[in-house]
């Protein structure tokens, strides 16, 4: 009996055959799962300072944050949250009624946006990034 | 005289009386100008291998019997032509995520039951008029595009929110739901509604857009879908505000 016998499940899968919308339903997944784990992480450590401790157990930690690679991580979250705000507008358009029909030329024209907000931070971030400048 | 080109096809061939494991047949077919995939499945049927399964009707495009996953893309094999496909080998395969029956042949029993569920046919409540119920060119016009679907299954084939979730009505159904909701005569608006908005029907639908990528007849599912939830919400809405009024 053939039913369900066999399905060709990973044809398609197959990243070379995605289309835009898939790479941007993906990366919009991980994105928000990077974004969720970066606000735990974050609370976390903001939530120090109410720890009651003999040293300046916050600031020790804020100190850690001035390492040039975490500076770094934080442009890439920069870039990431970038993505996820301005494709949530794309897909909230599209609840909208607006840009069905033109979902590329949408998800271009956002990410324009998207890279000339993320050249400002870059612009901001990078000297001390490169370790020119010090906080 | 010199040979004529060949093409090489590379086609899936399952068959579940023998096979555990599907594998590709290589098959050289002579080239013609004009010759379509089909065609060409039709000379390996006739002169190289005669057990090949495949499924086909009308040749032109109009059934959607022969949609099949052509060099990484959802193609119909009667529409497309071998000759494009510069490098002369082409990978054809049965549409992915579907029951294998054998070789190029899919069970089509769920979409076509999901198909169902979506009562496709007009539904009047009114007294029938004296002659006809009468659509103005315009009216039709609107539902033109999904009066064009075929129900071959590329769209939901492709759509990943159909190969994790069961019942997901899928973007063919949907579409065709609202073929029939945006008809000027059809007078079950609320009922195809309820039917659609559930929880196995358009608010499963992440926008993805791989459905419109994939119809062979440059349809837009997702944009009817989108129409569907537009509809639905408002429709949620007003009969809230209906009940907070009075």
């Amino acid at each position: 009996m053939y039913r369900g016998s066999y399905r060709q499940r990973h044809a398609d899968l197959w990243p070379t055959n995605y289309k835009l919308g898939m790479w941007v339903w993906l990366l919009h997944r991980v994105t928000g799962v990077i974004i969720a784990l970066y606000g735990i992480a974050h609370l976390l450590v903001i939530s120090s300072s109410l720890l009651n401790s003999d040293g300046d157990l916050f600031e020790d930690i804020m100190k850690v944050f001035e390492n040039r690679v975490l500076l770094g991580f934080e442009l890439a979250l920069i870039a990431v949250i970038l993505f996820h705000t301005f494709n949530g507008l794309r897909v909230i358009l599209f609840d909208l009624g607006i840009g069905i029909r033109a979902q590329k030329l949408l998800f271009w024209g956002l990410m324009a946006v998207a890279v000339i907000l993320f050249a400002f931070a870059a612009d901001a971030l990078l000297p001390y990034i490169r370790g020119e400048a010090r906080l | 005289m010199a040979e004529p080109a060949k093409s090489s096809l590379k086609v899936f061939r399952f068959d579940p009386d023998r096979d555990r494991e599907p594998h590709f047949d290589t098959f050289e077919v002579p080239q013609r100008e004009g010759l379509t995939v089909l065609e060409a499945l039709f000379d390996i049927l006739e002169t190289q291998d005669g057990s090949l399964a495949f499924r086909y009707a009308c040749r032109g495009a109009v059934c959607g019997s022969c949609a099949m996953y052509i060099n990484g893309a959802y193609r119909l094999a009667c529409q497309t032509q071998v000759a494009a496909f510069s490098s002369g080998e082409l990978t054809v395969g049965p549409m992915p995520h579907f029951p294998v029956i054998k070789d190029l042949a899919v069970d089509m029993t769920e979409f076509f039951r999901k198909y169902e569920r979506i009562m496709p046919f007009l539904v009047a409540q009114s007294a029938p008029p004296e002659k006809e119920r009468v659509q103005t060119p315009e009216a039709r016009e609107a539902i033109d595009e999904m009066v064009d679907c075929i129900l071959c299954g590329c769209c939901y084939s492709s759509c990943p929110t159909v190969w994790t979730d069961k019942e997901y009505l899928g973007p063919a159904a949907l579409t065709k739901a609202y073929r029939f909701l945006a008809d000027s005569r059809d007078e079950a608006a609320g009922e195809r509604l309820s039917i659609v908005a559930g929880g196995d029907g358009i608010w499963r639908c992440h926008t993805i857009f791989n459905c419109a990528e994939a119809c062979p007849k440059r349809i837009n599912p997702t944009w009817s879908i989108q129409q569907l939830k537009r509809k639905s919400a408002l429709r949620r809405l007003s009969s809230w505000l209906i009940r907070s009024s009075t």
